[in-house]
């Protein structure tokens, strides 16, 4: 009995090995976002009930939120009725220059519907997929701020990779001084590397993609620099960011097609 | 019906933002029940569905969990060991720790909240034990 029970201990170690040396190469990650796409709809019903009560917790923070937006809204009335008349002048004067205008960008709007369930990476699942057009890669967005890009994508759901995760790593330029650098994910922030030693980038500076490499089109505003430090090896400056998007309580975002 | 409590514990974890780890809950389960190889099974079909579900690198996750589950009844088999609400919140916080901290070593990627998420979830463990025993 005692020879049977060891038998079967064996075979299930023998098993578990099989599984870790082959499973991972059976189910890549095009694999294993195929199969959570199966969850797409129990997903967007438990994401609906978490964002209900959320906003339900914060009442409170949110009446006095929509009163400081109300007041805000005036005065952004006055001024989008100025930049209109800007561009209807700046349309004019390209008119006479010849310029031509740039294909326009086309916003893909999705709901955040799940995030990485052990906290160990920051990704974020999106109800949109390839269904409608999202495809790898694609730059997403939230109100003004950059969020990340589509690392899976699914039929009908995506996973994004957001700019805080440790995998992160994209080109930026400090919208001041135009000095280029490296913005890269950590566990505590986001952080620009490599800016020169004797670089004038001060607090409040803001950040944007520069447009290097295939993905991140240029302009993209990233966050505003919170603080300015020698790296650990004194060979360059690293600023912290200050996300202009907040990561934690993103809801719904733009896909960028 | 583990696979339930398996997809049940996935909507929670991938849906709520918490500081609670119910998979290492559902692999330490099965080995202070059933014995270290009921928890090595159990751990490795969590650590699959985690693996479909999460970022996080599959094989890794297969292997951890396994071992959690695997630990908690090979332990429990050499320990005098009775079953109250102590011993699980023991098991359940060795439990998420083991489990954080040996994915830092393979990945280096570390969570910033390992002790929270150990205690709350360890905290929860009477309830999720007695739920899944049902």
């Amino acid at each position: 009995m005692e020879k049977k029970q060891f038998s079967f201990s064996y075979i299930v170690i023998f098993i578990v090995i099989l599984g870790l040396l082959f499973l991972p190469q059976l189910f890549s990650s095009e694999v294993r976002i195929k199969i959570l796409n199966i969850f797409r709809v129990p997903l967007k019903v438990s994401s609906g009930i978490f964002y209900v009560l959320r906003d339900v917790s914060r009442f409170k923070e949110l009446r006095d939120e929509n009163k400081i937006l109300r007041d805000n809204l005036s005065s952004l009335k006055k001024e989008m009725l100025n930049l209109q008349e800007a561009g209807l002048e700046n349309q004019r004067l390209k008119d006479l220059l010849g310029f031509r205008d740039k294909e326009k960008r086309k916003f893909i709007p999705a709901m955040v519907i799940a995030r990485d369930p052990l906290g160990l990476h920051d990704t974020i699942i999106i109800d949109k997929g390839k269904r409608d057009e999202v495809s790898k890669d694609m730059v997403v967005i939230s109100g003004n701020g950059l969020v990340g890009r589509v690392r899976e994508c699914g039929w009908s759901i995506s996973r994004v990779l957001l700019i805080t995760d440790c995998d992160s790593v994209l080109s930026a330029i400090v919208q001041r001084t135009r000095e280029e650098g490296a913005v890269i994910g950590t566990r505590s922030g986001i952080i620009m590397k490599y800016l020169e030693l004797d670089s004038s980038v001060k607090e409040g500076d803001r950040v944007m993609t520069s447009g290097f490499g295939d993905v991140f089109e240029k302009g993209i505003l990233i966050g505003e620099v919170s603080s300015i430090e020698k790296d650990s090896s004194s060979l360059y400056m690293k600023a912290m960011i200050k996300p202009e998007v907040d990561i934690a309580r993103l809801e719904e975002v733009l896909v960028i097609r | 019906m583990f696979f339930i409590w398996l997809i049940l514990a996935g909507l929670l974890q991938l849906t709520f933002v918490m500081d609670l780890n119910l998979f290492v809950l559902l692999a330490v389960f099965p080995g202070l029940r059933k014995g270290p190889f009921a928890g090595l099974l159990m751990g490795a079909v969590t650590g699959i569905f985690v693996g479909f579900i999460s970022a996080s690198h599959f094989a890794v996750n297969i292997a951890l969990y396994s071992l959690v589950g695997f630990l908690s009844g090979a332990v429990r088999a050499h320990i005098y060991y009775k079953e109250n609400i102590f011993m699980e919140f023991v098991f359940s916080f060795c439990g998420v720790i083991i489990f954080y901290s040996a994915y830092f070593i393979l990945t280096n990627t570390v969570k910033s909240s390992i002790f929270s998420t150990a205690l709350f979830s360890a905290a929860l463990s009477p309830l999720i034990f007695k739920i899944v025993k049902i």
